[in-house]
């Protein structure tokens, strides 16, 4: 069972060797079936981070960067609904992130 | 040992002793003396003899006794004294006590001369008070310490102060002895000023200020307030001098100031009934009132800041209202915009005099409305178009001078500079090419200033289009003077019924060469043009490819002018100005004859000119003020199976007429009424931003997430302000490009690649 940074080359290559050819993403749907299975349960923000993919229209795409900044982001930041170590002004997360921890924020404050 | 009549003198022993009955006599003689000096006989006794006894008690040790005995005459004396003093009645009271004071004060001195060398040996060394301080303790504890004299006396000198500040005259004299009195009874670790005097005047002033100040603010306005308060803080300074010791005047400033300005600094401010907001709106006459408010806050310097505030709050809200009233009429807008800028600035140089916060606190007002809607500067485009076009007719130098200071003020308040420029851009060339432009030199001297303020690139462009109009006017010379070396053409009038002629057709032409990098972006579509306007054009052309090989040229016929001759009838000649479309729509005529109609389709195919502009310019010169052809459909607008003939009825009075362009419903809207960032400037912005990020990281190699922010701000902050999250962005697309990558052990750690 690989440890964290152990973990976090083999997280990428999910990413790289799933992506067509040249292109620098991962369709949506794509995505969406390859990360509960990479990530298991190292991530306490899966199913939310789901939940909000799936708000994205059919054709969104998610580069390198994002993807492998959702692994750092669920080892930096605490589950919902504290999220502990985010810091919203001075964010350097991509800002797929930023809309993810809104999105979770505003769901919660309608529940 | 005396004998018969003989005057012996013993010698003098100096080791004898005195026994005590030697000093009792001594001291006898003291005794009576002291009581002579109280019985203010002072004047009989020999000042030499009792200082000598003195000396002799105190030399053979007897100074307990001289030293008891003293305490004991003075204390006896002033029982005495007090049972005078306690007796009086009140009115009198305060004099009866300076009276005694001042007696007492000069025996305790003259005693005090007297057993000198007392107090400088015996006292010194069995630690008793000194003679002098033994008479102050004694009164201090006899007479002003004696329960019917301490209150009263207080009381006293407290009404009188209360009767001094309701309009009454006092008498100082007896204040300022009663008070240095209390002053110099202190001493030993107590203050007896303090304790028996100032603690209560204190408290009794703060009563008294507190209790007036909210009776007359509530009767008065602000400004009468103020003064009142001004006049009653002199009224305080004044009685430190008159009568109160010096220490207390710190503490009596604190207090005036904290009950008569801080406590009320609030409602002064805020309130509606002539606070300070009102004196701000009535400023041109209220000036005194400001200068008199900001002396008197000034001297409670916490109640500065929350005057500078309301001065922010007043301009920014007065600048908010002025945008919601006026920014549809932008030029006008501008010009009050201009004057609720001096407005305030006088108010900053008088009233707050010149101080550097309220300067700051302006600027930062003006800043955040001004910035906060997009229309702000492209009203002072307009504003300096309007200047441009017809402000600056017979201004001299200076007076354009002051003028354009006077934007470049407004100018430098504009976050987003980058919006600006692409105004002026577009309102400088429908300048330049309509040749709209009073005066060069005031295009010039705008554009020296843009240029100091934010850098020669700033003003590249713009500067390039005034080069531009120079050399154009150049080239147009040279070949003038080429055109005349050359044999001449026979020239041919545009002539509604005329023939064509055989000869080699032309016309004379002026041109404008527009070097495409600096203009703002033009539709390059170009139409069908008569023979002769292509044949003087490629002349042109070919001329100028000679002197500039390698350059390409591209006939803009959306722009131009052209004057035609018209022949409507044997006697109707006019000379008609107007649009190069429309010269192509008019020169579609000659070749038929007078009575021919063409269709709408027919003059599209031959003109090629685009539809929409097609319809504009046809329909103006259908209009009924200028009817120069005549259309089939009735009213306003054109029908796609629509016909035109040359209306042969055509009058007017004037020989050489301008046919004006109908206004179209515009597309776009005007950019007053949009406040959105124009398209091109987002673009714009997106690469400055990515190419600045990129430079920034190729020196630094790499950075982390705030600091690259940080930097990218202050690099861009001249021309526009970036937002963190645009700036963000850029970063995430350079990601993805691969431009840069995060750091594995840091994620918020940016690495270049280069």
């Amino acid at each position: 069972f690989l440890d964290n940074a152990e973990f976090r080359p083999f997280f990428k290559f999910c990413f790289e060797f799933n992506r067509e050819g040249t292109k620098r993403f991962l369709e949506r749907d794509t995505a969406l079936a390859l990360l509960p299975l990479c990530i298991e349960d190292r991530s306490k923000h899966t199913l939310n981070f789901l939940e909000f993919l799936e708000t994205k229209p059919e054709d969104f795409k998610i580069n390198r960067d994002q993807w492998c900044s959702f692994l750092d982001f669920s080892l930096a930041v605490g589950p919902a609904p504290e999220f502990d170590g985010w810091d919203s002004e001075e964010s350097s997360w991509p800002i797929l992130i930023d809309e993810y921890v809104e999105f979770v924020q505003e769901k919660l404050k309608e529940t | 040992m005396a004998s018969g009549r003989k005057v012996v003198i013993k010698p003098f022993r100096a080791h004898c002793q005195m026994d005590k009955e030697q000093a009792q006599q001594m001291w006898r003689v003291l005794v009576s003396a002291v009581a002579e000096i109280y019985n203010k006989n002072a004047s009989v006794l020999s000042f030499e003899e009792l200082y000598r006894n003195a000396y002799n008690l105190v030399l053979h040790k007897h100074g307990d006794l001289l030293y008891t005995g003293i305490q004991e005459t003075v204390r006896t004396r002033l029982r005495s004294v007090m049972e005078d003093v306690i007796r009086s009645p009140d009115d009198q009271l305060l004099s009866q006590v300076c009276v005694q004071w001042k007696e007492h004060q000069v025996t305790m001195v003259m005693v005090r001369d007297i057993l000198m060398y007392m107090d400088r040996t015996y006292v010194p060394q069995s630690k008793k008070m000194t003679v002098y301080d033994l008479g102050l303790w004694a009164f201090r504890e006899t007479i002003v310490r004696h329960e019917l004299v301490r209150e009263r006396l207080r009381k006293l000198l407290l009404a009188n102060i209360r009767s001094e500040r309701l309009g009454q005259l006092i008498d100082h004299n007896s204040m300022r002895c009663a008070l240095n009195m209390l002053t110099e009874l202190g001493g030993d670790g107590s203050s007896i000023y303090e304790e028996d005097f100032e603690l209560f005047f204190l408290e009794d002033t703060c009563r008294f200020y507190r209790c007036e100040s909210r009776l007359f603010l509530s009767e008065h306005s602000c400004p009468d307030y103020l003064r009142k308060i001004e006049s009653r803080i002199t009224e305080e300074m004044k009685r430190v001098p008159n009568y109160l010791h010096a220490s207390t005047r710190p503490k009596l400033k604190h207090i005036v100031e904290h009950e008569l300005i801080s406590a009320h600094a609030s409602t002064l401010i805020g309130s509606k009934k002539i606070g300070f907001s009102t004196l701000l709106k009535e400023s041109e006459y209220k000036m005194d009132d400001l200068r008199r408010m900001y002396a008197l806050f000034l001297q409670a310097p916490a109640t500065l800041d929350m005057l500078r505030t309301a001065l922010y709050e007043h301009a920014r809200t007065a600048g908010r209202l002025l945008i919601i009233d006026q920014i549809k009429e932008p030029i006008g807008f501008v010009r009050s915009l201009l004057a609720l800028r001096t407005k305030y600035k006088k108010v900053v140089y008088i009233a707050f005099q010149r101080e550097t916060l309220a300067q700051k606190k302006l600027k930062e007002a003006f800043d955040s409305f001004l910035n906060a809607d997009i229309r702000c500067a492209s009203s002072l485009v307009a504003y300096i178009d309007e200047l441009m076009r017809t402000g600056f007719k017979g201004s001299t130098e200076s007076e354009v001078e002051h003028e354009l200071d006077k934007v470049i003020v407004i100018f430098r308040y504009l976050q987003d500079k980058d919006i600006f420029e692409v105004f002026y851009k577009q309102y400088l060339a429908k300048r330049l090419l309509n040749r709209r432009s009073t005066s060069s030199e005031a295009e010039r001297q705008m554009l020296a200033k843009l240029k100091s303020e934010c850098g020669y690139q700033y003003t590249t462009k713009l500067e390039g289009m005034l080069t531009d109009i120079r050399f154009s006017r150049n080239t147009m010379e040279k070949y003038a003077a080429h055109q005349d070396r050359l044999p001449p053409t026979s020239e041919v009038r545009s002539n509604a019924s005329g023939s064509e002629s055989d000869t080699k057709e032309s016309c004379d032409m002026e041109v404008t060469v527009l070097t495409s990098g600096y203009w703002p972006p033009q539709s390059i579509v170009s139409c069908a043009i008569p023979s002769h306007a292509a044949a003087a054009a490629g002349d042109f052309q070919s001329f100028y490819l000679e002197q500039h090989s390698g350059r390409k040229l591209t006939w803009l016929t959306g722009s131009g002018t052209a004057e035609l001759k018209a022949s409507f009838s044997a006697t109707a000649k006019h000379e008609l100005n107007v649009s190069t479309y429309q010269m192509c729509i008019l020169s579609q005529f000659n070749k038929l004859n007078c009575r021919a109609e063409l269709s709408l389709q027919e003059i599209i195919d031959v003109t090629k000119i685009p539809h929409i502009e097609l319809k504009r310019h046809l329909v103006s010169l259908c209009t009924p003020k200028h009817r120069i052809l005549q259309k089939k459909s009735k009213g306003k607008g054109l029908s796609n199976d629509d016909s035109f003939q040359v209306n042969e009825l055509f009058l007017s009075k004037l020989k050489r007429i301008r046919v004006p362009l109908v206004a179209m419903r515009e597309i776009t809207p005007h950019p007053h009424q949009t406040d959105h960032i124009p398209a091109a400037v987002q673009e714009d912005r997106r690469h400055l931003c990515e190419a600045t990020v990129v430079r920034i990281m190729k020196a630094r190699k790499q950075a982390k997430h705030n600091d690259l922010i940080a930097e990218v701000t202050r690099q861009l902050n001249q021309r526009f302000y970036p937002q963190p999250q645009s700036i963000k962005k850029c970063i995430e697309s350079l990601l993805e490009r691969e431009y840069l990558e995060r750091s594995s052990q840091d994620p918020r750690m940016y690495i270049y690649l280069a």
